[in-house]
Parts: structure tokens; sequence; C-alpha cells
């Protein structure tokens, strides 16, 4: 009944699990408990960009994407959106550098998932996004979904601005109900 | 010519857009110009609302825009870099090019008393 | 001695790193991933170690087909069950299941955490999974893992009771009481 390990067991068993338990407890080490801070949007893009509509978090679309949106504020989605070379060069640069980036995970980074090689304009158009809306998208089979109906976000993620989107975030009775 | 709702700004750039406008500023051709509908069927009151002491709203996303008025809205004029911006923004959706030097002089004084 | 030390570090490792990734994803994405190879590590020594390791730890002593499960729980339940010094028929199923259900969900994490390019199969032939199939069967397998371990504590907990011995005692010190009258397979 008494089971000694042999010598090769415990060399074997030491090894292995050793490394894979050093493996572990160095991840909480390097990585920590604490959440990543919470997002903090730019207040300087908040007025330039969020004016009109919801300041979207850069973390939401990719770099691309964004230069594009950059490229084409004078026709802004049939809108004019231009500004100062100035502040264009600032916003751009924020947006690059805080844009949604494969290989960096962030709360967004579900939109990467099959991310075509040319990224759209528009999040709603992000194969991650129309994932993650698969069972909205299904309810609203066959209503006119013009361009705009899930541009709100803020309408259903209450706490949109602070760039939460977890589902027990939702508002009650979810829809387009602010307006 | 200074008005009630004046702003050191306001009055400074009106001042400046003088040189280029080929007419004195009246507030009559600053309320003209503000409502007139262009042939896209826009006008600043799209957005603005029909009475600018009250907030409109965007004419795509619904956003809240606060008060024209700076009767209403202390802020209104206090800001160069807004009037510029906006300027360039709005008059080019509306009218598809941007406002002239007389255009801006009219709704600046329109505005200052509004 | 019945689980050898091994085994019982295994045993709360695995607990412990499964635990850790199911409760902490929001803002520690990296860390998630991170428990979540643990885990798959852990599994995959643990494969190891049913073949090479002390005898209650291999899967020869105790793996059993389904029926032999079932009917040892209808006799446990009845109270006319054998005893068994290594593990039982029941537990020997919770093992399997628990196991087979864990890899799959840090597998498909693993395949997940790719399409989005991070982790060691990022840029590789998963690279165009459909990424809802991958998120569904990640977060399906990971709640089935939770409810495997719920039930697997009530059956440890029922056992003891059972057999009057408190089984999680020798899940630490590694003994079990002396008398037992279970056949081995």
């Amino acid at each position: 009944m008494d089971e000694h390990l042999n010598k090769t067991q415990r060399v074997i068993g030491s090894g292995l699990l050793g490394t894979v338990l050093l493996f572990g407890v160095g991840g909480i080490v390097v990585y920590g408990l604490e959440a990543e801070p919470a997002y903090q949007p730019d207040a300087l893009y908040v007025e330039e960009c969020g004016a009109c509509h919801y300041a979207y978090p850069p973390g939401l679309l990719p770099a691309a994407s964004w230069a594009g949106i950059m490229r084409g504020l004078e026709d802004h989605f049939e809108d004019n959106a231009e500004t100062d070379d100035e502040t264009a060069a600032y916003v751009s640069k924020y947006l690059a550098e805080n844009a949604l980036q494969l290989g960096r995970p962030s709360k967004w980074s579900m939109l990467l998932r099959n991310m075509p090689t040319e990224p759209p304009l528009r999040i709603t158009d992000l194969p991650g996004f129309v994932q993650a809306h698969e069972s909205e998208l299904e309810l609203l089979e066959g209503v006119d979904l013009s361009v705009g109906f899930f541009s709100p976000c803020e309408d259903c993620h209450r706490q949109a601005d602070q760039g939460l989107f977890d589902k027990e975030l939702l508002s009650k009775g979810y829809g387009p109900t602010s307006r | 010519m200074s008005l009630v709702y004046a702003t050191v700004i306001s009055d400074v750039m009106i001042e400046e857009y003088k040189s280029e406008a080929a007419r004195p500023f009246t507030i009559e051709a600053g309320f003209e110009t503000w409502t007139a509908v262009q042939p896209n069927g826009r006008s600043c009151n799209t957005c603005h609302g029909e009475s600018l002491r009250i907030a409109g709203s965007h004419q795509k996303t619904g956003k809240r825009i606060e008060a024209m008025a700076p009767s209403v809205n202390p802020d209104r004029l206090t800001s160069r870099k807004k009037i510029n911006k906006w300027f360039l923004r709005n008059c080019k959706w509306t009218y598809g090019r941007e406002c002239t030097a007389q255009e801006k002089g009219d709704i600046l004084l329109w505005l200052s008393q509004l | 001695m019945v689980w050898d030390l091994f085994l019982r570090i295994f045993h709360w490792s695995l607990a412990f790193f499964f635990l850790l990734a199911y409760f902490l994803v929001t803002d520690r994405l990296r860390l998630h991933a991170h428990a979540g190879y643990t885990v798959a590590l852990l599994v995959l020594f643990r494969v190891l170690w049913g073949v090479i390791g002390s005898r209650q730890a291999r899967f020869v002593d105790f793996v059993v087909w389904p029926w032999k499960s079932i009917r040892y729980l209808v006799l446990l339940l009845r109270g006319r069950a054998n005893s068994y010094l290594g593990h039982n028929p029941a537990g020997a199923a919770m093992i399997v299941a628990l196991l087979a259900c864990v890899l799959l969900t840090s597998l498909s994490g693993v395949a997940l955490f790719a399409l989005e390019g991070s982790g060691p199969l990022a840029n590789t032939f998963v690279a165009n999974w459909p990424g809802d199939l991958l998120a569904g069967v990640h977060e399906f397998s990971a709640n089935l893992s939770l409810a495997l371990v719920v039930i697997h504590v009530i059956g440890v907990v029922y056992s003891s009771y059972i057999y009057q011995e408190n089984l999680i005692k020798p899940m630490i010190t590694g003994k079990k009481k002396e008398t037992f009258d279970g056949e081995p397979p």
C-alpha cells in the first residue's frame, strides 16, 4: 500500500511539474492580479470627435481604419469633420497609438477576430462586431437597418463613455430608446 | 457696432472680416444667411433647430447641440478656434464651400444680439 | 500512501489556475491567457503522469467504461457501494470528463487568442477559423468545466459522508484509511 516513487519518477515528476508551476506562477508575477487601468479618452479627441456623435474609443478600430477616416474628413460619412492641421495631426497620432492591434490584448480585442486584410472604416462593419451582435442582428431581421442604427453605442451600452461594453452593463430593455 | 451679447472675440473677428467684406454687416443679412435653405435641402437650422435659444440635435446622429444663442449659452462666441472650426465644417456641409468674410461677419453680428 | 506528491500538487494547481482563469478575464486578458496555458500544460503533465506515475495515479488503475461508473453511482446512492483505495469508478469518470473539458477550454482559448493575433498560435493555420464558433466553444466548455467542478465537490463531500471518512484530507496528506474492499477493475 505504501507506494514510494522511484528515482526516475521523482526526477521526471519534479522536473516537469516544477517547470509548469514555475511558468504559471511566473505569469502571475509578470502580469499581476490587478486589472488594467480604466479607459481615459483624450480630452481634445473627445472635443473634436465627440461633438456630433459618441467619441468612439480608438481601440475599437485598427490604425488603418482610423487613417482612412482622417484622410476623408471632408466627407466624413456625409458630414464635414475637417479641422486645422495641428489638431488633425494630434488626433491622428492619438488614434494610431491607441488603435485596435493584432497581438495587443485589450478589452476590445475581440473585435480583431476574422479581420479582413483591408479593414473597414465603420466599427459596425468589423466581423468581430457582427459576431458580438449576432443575436441582436437576428432579432432585427427584416427591419431596415439604415446605416447609423448601431452607431450610437451609448444608446444600449450605458457605460460606453468609459469604454465598457460588457453584456452585464447593457441598458435594461435595450434599444435605441434614449432619443 | 457692438451688440448686447457680443464678446471680445466676436467683436475682434467682425472687425477683421470688415476688410474683406463688400458691404457693411447687417443683422438681417446674418439671419438670412443662417436660415436660407440650400438646394441640397440644408440650412443651419437643420442641426441648430428653428430656435437658437434651445438645444438642437445633429440631423444624423441625434446628438444634442447646445443652444447657439449667447444670451442663453455664455460659452458661445468665446473661442476663435471654435468659431473658425465650425465655420469651416458647417459652411462646407451646408453650402458646399467655405463661407465668405461677408457671410461670416453678418452671421456673427446677428448672433451677437441673439 | 495513496496519492503521490506530484498528483496532489497537480490537483490543487489545476484547481487554482482553472479558477483563476475562470474568474479573472475582464481587463486581465494576458493573465487570463497565461493561466489558461498553465491549465493545458498541467493536463498534459497529468496525462503523462497517468502513464508513468504511482499506481493509483495511473489510468490503468482506475479508468473504467462509463456504465461501470453509473452502476457505482447507483450503488453509492443506495449506500451499498464498495470502497476503493484509489479512484472509485465515479471519480474516474469525473477525472476523464474534467481533464477533457478543461483541455478543450484551454485549446479553444488558445485558438481564439490567436485570432486576435496573440499567443503561441498567432499567425498560424488557426488564422481564419470562425471566431464566433470558437468563442461559443470556449465559453460553453468553461462553464461546463465549472459545473463539473461543482459536481465533483458535491461528490467528494457526499462520498465522505457515506464512507465516514474525510476524503479531502487524503488529497492533501496523501494517506487514506487502511481498510478497503473495492476491487481494481
